[in-house]
Order: C-alpha cells, then sequence, then structure tokens
C-alpha cells in the first residue's frame, strides 16, 4: 500500500484488521531504516556545512578578488591518495556484501577485513594530511589574544597570518567532521565483523553486511562531494 | 530470560534495582528519567525568570542581580525552557512513555540507544548547568546566541560560558538523533498488527512528525555550535568579522555574523513546532477523550501536522527581518509564514468542532486543552503581527516579541503538558490525583499566564525593549509600564508558587492517592488497554494486541458504552459494523 494511499484512508469507516500494517510487531528489528534515518541526518550536517562554506565564501569580499581573505589552499597528493584508499575500502565492502549474498563465509569475511583495514587507513591517511598541511604552515591558532579562557592549552604560538583564512577552517571543519562519521563507521565495521566471523552465513550476516556497506559507500559519496568542492574552490 | 508467544525476540527482564531503574531500557522508565531530568532543570529555568521579573518588577531593589546576571538569567531561562524542557519533555518523555503504547508495541525499537539517550541528555544538562559555576558564569548572549557579541570581551560568559553553552547543545543534538531514530523508526516498523497509519492516535502523530522535523533541523544549530566553538577557541572566522572590541581590534576578520543566524534559526523556527506538534497532538486526544466525542476532521489532523512540518522549514527568515534582506526575500518568508496558518487554523477550527454538543466532562485534564486554545489562539493572532515584515521591524525586539512568543510556544504546550501529565497520570502510576489541589493549580496557572503575558503585549506596543536590565528615566516610557511590570511581577510569584501545589500533589498521590481505574477516562486508545496498570516490562503480557479500528469511537450510536477500545473486534458487544 503506498504512503499516500495509507494517508487517504478513512478509519472510521473502516472497522476490521487492515493489511498496511505491519504482521505483528516483531524483533529482531530490520536496521534498514534506522541506518537510512542516521545517513539523513547525516546527509543534513554536511548540507549544511557546505551551504555555510558556499555562503562564507561569497561574504564580503567575494573570493578570489583583491582584498578577501578566502585563500585557496594547495592540495596535496596525499589528500587524491586517501581519497583513493576510501574508495578502494568501498570497493571491499561491495565485494563482502556480495559475497554474503552468496553465501561465501570466506569472501566475507576477507572483504570485511580488507574495508575495515582500509578504513583505518584512511583515518591515518588524513591524520598525516593534516600533519602536511601544518608542515605548510595552514594551521588554526588557538589564540591566546582571542580566546579569554586563560588555558595554557589554548595558546599556541601560531603565527597570525594564517589565522584568518576560511578556506583552511572549512577544511579542518570538514575532515574533522568526515573523520568522526569514519570513526562510527569503523564501529558498526567492528560489530557486523565480529557476527560476521561468529555467526555462519545467511540471510541475517548478509543483511548486516549489507547495511555496513551501504554506510561505507555513502561515506565515499560524502568525501567526493566535499572533495568535488575543496577542487573546484 | 522469557520468550513472549507472540514475540520471536527474548526479553530480559532486569533482575537488580539499577538495571530496572537506573540503566534501564524499559522506555517506559527512560520516559520518567527524561521527564525528571526536564522538569528538574525547567523548575531552575523557572526559578531564574523569577528573578528576572524581580529585577523588571522592582528595579535595583534586589542587589544580588546585576546587569550581567540579568542577561545571564535570560539566556539560560530562554534555552533551558526551549530545548532542555519542552523538547526533552515533549519528545524524550512524553514520546517515549506513549508511542510504544500507543502503537501496540512492546518497547522502541532500539532499546540500548534509547538508554544511551537519555544518558547524553543528562550529560548535556550536566554541562549546561556546570557553565554557572565557571569563571565568568554562563553566556548572557540570549538564547540566539548571535556571534559575534557572544564570544566577545564584555559579553558576560564570552570565554567558558559561551563554550560549554555549545558543548552542551552539540551533546543534548546526539541524544536527541539517538531517541529520534527511535520514535521514529518505532512508529514505522514496530506498529502492531492491524495499527495503520492512520489509525494511529493524533498525539503519536505529533511525536512522530515533530521527531523527523528535529532530525532535520537540529542538524543546523549542531554545526553553528562546532563552527562557534572554533570561532571561540580555534581563531577561526566563520561568524566572526574584524571588529574592535573593548577597545582593542580583534584578530577576526571577514566572518558572517547573518551566517550563524540563518544557521541557527534554520533549526530554530522548526524547533517551534518540534515543541508545538506534539502538543497539538496530545490536545487533541485530550479534548476527543473528555468531551466524548471523535476528533473532528481526522484526517485533516493528521495531514495538517504534516503539512506545517514541512511549511515550517521555509519560514526560518522571518526572525531576520531586522537583519536586512532582499526585500523579495523578506517577501517569500513573509508569505510562507502567512500560509503556515491554514493548516494551523484548521487545527483550531477542528479542535472547536470537536467540543461543539460534545459531552464535555471538565476534568482537569480538558480545563487545561480547553486553556491551550484561548492561549493558542491569542498567540496565533499576535504572531500575524509578526509575520509581515512592515508591522514587525517596529515591534522587533520589544516586549510584544515576549508576550508572543510566550503565549504561542512557552504557556501553550506547558497548559498540554500538564493537561497530559494529569491526563496520563492514573496509567503510569496507577494512583489518582488530588481533585481540589489540581483544580486550584489549574486556575491560578491559567489566569495567572494571562496577568504574565497579556500586559506585555501592551508595554510591548508602547515600545519598551526586552532584555533591557534597567529602563531608567525614558521619555516615552509613562507610569503604567512601571505598575504593569509590578503587576506582572506579583502574578508570576503566584504562578511559581502555585507550581509547588502541582509537584505536591503529584508526590502525594503517589504514595497516598487512591488506586486509579486502569481507563479512569474510558479512553478508546491502545495505553488504557494494558492488562496491567501501570504497564510492566513489555507492555502487554503473553500477546500483543490487535487493532480492529480508529483511536476516536467514542459516544457510537447504539453502543453499550460510551467508547469502543481500539482493540475490540467488530461485531462484538458495543462495535459497530463496516460503514
Amino acid at each position: 500500500m503506498s504512503l499516500l494511499h495509507a494517508l487517504a484512508e478513512k478509519p472510521w469507516l473502516t472497522p476490521g484488521v487492515a493489511g498496511d500494517a505491519p504482521q505483528r510487531a516483531e524483533a529482531p528489528w530490520d536496521r534498514g531504516i534506522g541506518v537510512g534515518l542516521f545517513l539523513v541526518v547525516v546527509t543534513m550536517i554536511f548540507a549544511l556545512v557546505t551551504m555555510a562554506y558556499l555562503m562564507r565564501m561569497g561574504h564580503g569580499v567575494p573570493a578570489g578578488s583583491q582584498g578577501s581573505d578566502w585563500r585557496t589552499l594547495r592540495e596535496p597528493p596525499l589528500l587524491w591518495i586517501n581519497t583513493g584508499i576510501l574508495a578502494a575500502s568501498s570497493l571491499a565492502f561491495l565485494l563482502a556484501e556480495r559475497s554474503a549474498r552468496h553465501g561465501d563465509g570466506t569472501a566475507t569475511r576477507s572483504g570485511m577485513i580488507a574495508g575495515g583495514l582500509l578504513g583505518f587507513a584512511f583515518l591515518g591517511g588524513q591524520f598525516l594530511l593534516w600533519q602536511k598541511l601544518s608542515d605548510w604552515g595552514y594551521v588554526l591558532l588557538f589564540s591566546a589574544g582571542l580566546c579569554k579562557v586563560g588555558d595554557p592549552l589554548f595558546t599556541f604560538p601560531f603565527p597570525q597570518t594564517i589565522l584568518g583564512n576560511p578556506a583552511l577552517a572549512f577544511f579542518y571543519l570538514i575532515s574533522v567532521l568526515h573523520g568522526l562519521h569514519i570513526a562510527g563507521g569503523l564501529v558498526a565495521w567492528a560489530l557486523t565483523a565480529r557476527h560476521v566471523f561468529a555467526e555462519a552465513p545467511g540471510a541475517a550476516t548478509a543483511r548486516m553486511v549489507q547495511l555496513c556497506a551501504r554506510y561505507w559507500h555513502f561515506l565515499l559519496l560524502v568525501w567526493a562531494l566535499m572533495m568535488g568542492l575543496f577542487v573546484s574552490t | 530470560m522469557a520468550t513472549i508467544a507472540d514475540d520471536l525476540r527474548p526479553l530480559h527482564h532486569p533482575k537488580t534495582w539499577i538495571g530496572k531503574y537506573v540503566w534501564s531500557q524499559d522506555h517506559k522508565v527512560i520516559a520518567l528519567q527524561y521527564a525528571s531530568t526536564a522538569i528538574g532543570v525547567g523548575l531552575v529555568a523557572l526559578v531564574l525568570s523569577f528573578m528576572m521579573r524581580l529585577q523588571l518588577g522592582f528595579p535595583g531593589r534586589f542587589h544580588f542581580i546585576q546587569p550581567e546576571n540579568y542577561l545571564q538569567f535570560v539566556t539560560l531561562h530562554g534555552m533551558i525552557m526551549v530545548v532542555y524542557l519542552l523538547t526533552a519533555l515533549l519528545l524524550g518523555g512524553f514520546g517515549n512513555y506513549l508511542i510504544p503504547l500507543m502503537v501496540g508495541a512492546r518497547d522502541m525499537v532500539f532499546p540500548f540507544v534509547n538508554m544511551l539517550s537519555y544518558w547524553f541528555y543528562l550529560l548535556s544538562v550536566i554541562v549546561l548547568l556546570s557553565s554557572i559555576f565557571v569563571p565568568g558564569g554562563p553566556t548572557g548572549g540570549g538564547w540566539t546566541l548571535y556571534p559575534p557579541q557572544t564570544i566577545t570581551g564584555g559579553t558576560p560568559g564570552s570565554n567558558w560560558g559561551i563554550i560549554l553553552m555549545m558543548v552542551s547543545l552539540a551533546i543534548f543534538i546526539v541524544a536527541f538523533t539517538m531517541g529520534g531514530l527511535n520514535y521514529v523508526t518505532t512508529v514505522l516498523q514496530a506498529r502492531t498488527k492491524g495499527m495503520t497509519l492512520m489509525r494511529m492516535p493524533c498525539s503519536v502523530w505529533g511525536i512522530f512528525v515533530a521527531s523527523i522535523m528535529g532530525l532535520l533541523a537540529f542538524p543546523a544549530l549542531f554545526v553553528a555550535a562546532v563552527m562557534t566553538i572554533l570561532d571561540a577557541v580555534a581563531g577561526t572566522s566563520f561568524f566572526v568579522p574584524q571588529i574592535v572590541s573593548m577597545g582593542k581590534p580583534t584578530e577576526h576578520v571577514g566572518g558572517s555574523p547573518i551566517l550563524y543566524q540563518h544557521l541557527f534559526w534554520f533549526f530554530g523556527h522548526p524547533e517551534v513546532y518540534i515543541v508545538a506538534l506534539p502538543a497539538f497532538g496530545i490536545v487533541s486526544d485530550l479534548i476527543s477523550v473528555h468531551a466524548r466525542k471523535n476528533i473532528f476532521g481526522y484526517r485533516m489532523m493528521a495531514w495538517a501536522i504534516i503539512i506545517i512540518g514541512a511549511l515550517s522549514f521555509f519560514v526560518w527568515a522571518h526572525h531576520m527581518y531586522v537583519s536586512g534582506m532582499n526585500p523579495y526575500f523578506g517577501f517569500f518568508f513573509a508569505t510562507s509564514t502567512l500560509i503556515i496558518a491554514i493548516p494551523t487554523a484548521i487545527k483550531v477550527y477542528n479542535w472547536l468542532l470537536t467540543l461543539w454538543r460534545g459531552d464535555i466532562h471538565l476534568r482537569v485534564p480538558m480545563l487545561f486543552a480547553i486553556a491551550f486554545l484561548f492561549t493558542f489562539i491569542h498567540g496565533g493572532l499576535s504572531g500575524l503581527f509578526l509575520g509581515n515584515v512592515s508591522v514587525d521591524v517596529p515591534l522587533s525586539d520589544t516586549f510584544f516579541v515576549v508576550g508572543h512568543f510566550h503565549m504561542v510556544m512557552g504557556v501553550s504546550p506547558i497548559l498540554v503538558i500538564f493537561g497530559a501529565i494529569y491526563h496520563w497520570y492514573p496509567k503510569i502510576t496507577g494512583r489518582m490525583w488530588n481533585e481540589t489541589l489540581a483544580r486550584a493549580h489549574f486556575w491560578i496557572t491559567f489566569l495567572g499566564a494571562y496577568a504574565i503575558f497579556l500586559p506585555m503585549h501592551y508595554i510591548g506596543i508602547l515600545g519598551v525593549p526586552r532584555r533591557y536590565y534597567a529602563l531608567g528615566e525614558t521619555a516615552f516610557i509613562p507610569p503604567s509600564v512601571h505598575y504593569a511590570n509590578m503587576g506582572i511581577t506579583i502574578a508570576a510569584g503566584l504562578v511559581f508558587a502555585a507550581q509547588f501545589l502541582f509537584f505536591t500533589n503529584m508526590i502525594w498521590s503517589y504514595f497516598r492517592g487512591p488506586k486509579a481505574d486502569p481507563n479512569p477516562w474510558g479512553g478508546a486508545s491502545l495505553e488504557w488497554q494494558t492488562p496491567d496498570t501501570p504497564p510492566t516490562h513489555g507492555n502487554w503480557g503473553a500477546k500483543l494486541p490487535t487493532v480492529y479500528r480508529w483511536a476516536y469511537d467514542y459516544s457510537v450510536p447504539g453502543a453499550p458504552q460510551d467508547f469502543i477500545p481500539q482493540s475490540e473486534p467488530p461485531g462484538a458487544a458495543g462495535s459497530r459494523a463496516p460503514a
């Protein structure tokens, strides 16, 4: 029954057991809707950050004009390598998903291990990337002059010339948010991998691997879009 | 471990007191944890509001209220009431308690995540309240927390206060996301046999749509909070432009305060409806049950909830008229704001038409429901003034705004919450409350709320600004304003005191109140049909209920009782045949 049809029901006219409800409220629940909703929330976060990025870019003196505080970053090659690692991770999950669907336990486990390790590798690569940017002088200023907290934690003596570049700030913000998203994915991966190694192949395992893979494909999609934003602006 | 016959999941009944009441995964216990925490922190906000009133009513008499304290009270009061009380209580409290019971489920779909949701919420409250004790105190930037003022020297709490506020909000959003995912998935997946979408009570509709809205809107606040924290501690300039603060130029350059405002209000306006929609749903059920009549225009009521929810994402900039915008945008947002009045008015008419020729029982929950109609219509009408750009600009930042939004999203949902607590208290505790105390509580609260907020409209139209610690010798302010302020403060004190009648009643009745009938109001919806009162873990005993009808079969001609429970099959005694 379609949603519109369900919403058009006149419930006062139709006593009796109706057809569109689940047969009974059974557990364990399929997690597909929950995972999907969570990804919608994450989509909102990245969509809003993207809107903020574009608005901030065009604020005041437009980016690229003389006097603009928006200074485009150089892209280290590591950025592309990391993106490749994430794509490979997603591919490994795709293979794991297919294997799980065909009941091939060994291939599923291999795919899961490869996908997870590549996920860790991506996260490690991102740390190296931030290190690289830092070496180039692209650092945020934890400023004593600005922050009145008075804690030594916030008083790193970084050069102030770097302070005002919003392109850099957005890069750090987006890559850290995406890194947190990856960390969440690694938790989901760990839970799924535990199930894959503990249980025999079956429909339940295949579904778990499918949802885990879906999450990782989404991670790749978000990163690809964010990369597109960085590179094109 | 017991396996329930029709439910494949083994139910793990907690064996220890801590498992049952502290680290509980039972939606009912989590609901009570949410509710008690929300009401507790709400009391803090209530005390803060009374302190503000003391200053406004009797300026300078109370030396412990200094200008910076006043601004901190304003800020904390607003944020606590909107987010940590109303959102948490209506969704975390009522959402948790009612959804599984009303849709015929044993629990939420993800009970562990549900439990985590509460503990994250508690953590967010602790972080928020801890800001009272840090150097500089809590932030005093106003509940909207607009940068650059919130993080710039001179504003109270511009150091630790604002950081803790933003961290607390970010934690709250994590908590809400975990809870919201549960509410939505439970409605979508865990409805019992026969419970179609259009057989759900309006309460579930309101909470369901508000939860979806929260999942879409809170990310904007999350992003704004993270970016503000970075502006405050990491030296970024997302929101803060190049400014001179306390005589010295700051290190910021180029940030956009308007960007923050867009993010904040993209969350902030849907937030109004995140609070209002559950209240709309609940009040529909209160009115229907106590008027012994089916809710008028049920489908329109459900559709209006969905339409309001969708439209509320297209009106946010009406909070920013005075920030300046392209006149076409102003026109768009004024138009969308007025359009949202249509589904809202449909709901109001339907409530009134439900009452029309109903068998109205003026019990305490019904009194609160009717009081809500007064305050909501009142607040809605004053909203028409503020929704129009040209009228809004002179009224902006005056007490008229304070009167308006307190009527429409302060007093109105609170009245529904009181009505709902009185309505479901017998089911939650198995006891009845004291009628006399409850009626005294109602009349003082209702009349007192009018005595507080109606004069504010008058003060606002005279041009008295809000958020001012003292008005001083201002020429355009007549003496009547000062008398009105005194009167408001006295009324606020009475209303404040009257809440102790409520708490006394709730606590006393829990221990000494007479045993309640499992269905004292003759409710048709599922939560009144549980085998045990209060419902036990798993809610439904050995067998889940099957639903055969909608939740509003009241005063059906020919039926022996004036209600037919949702779980009663057609053809059984008292039910009617299909039309």
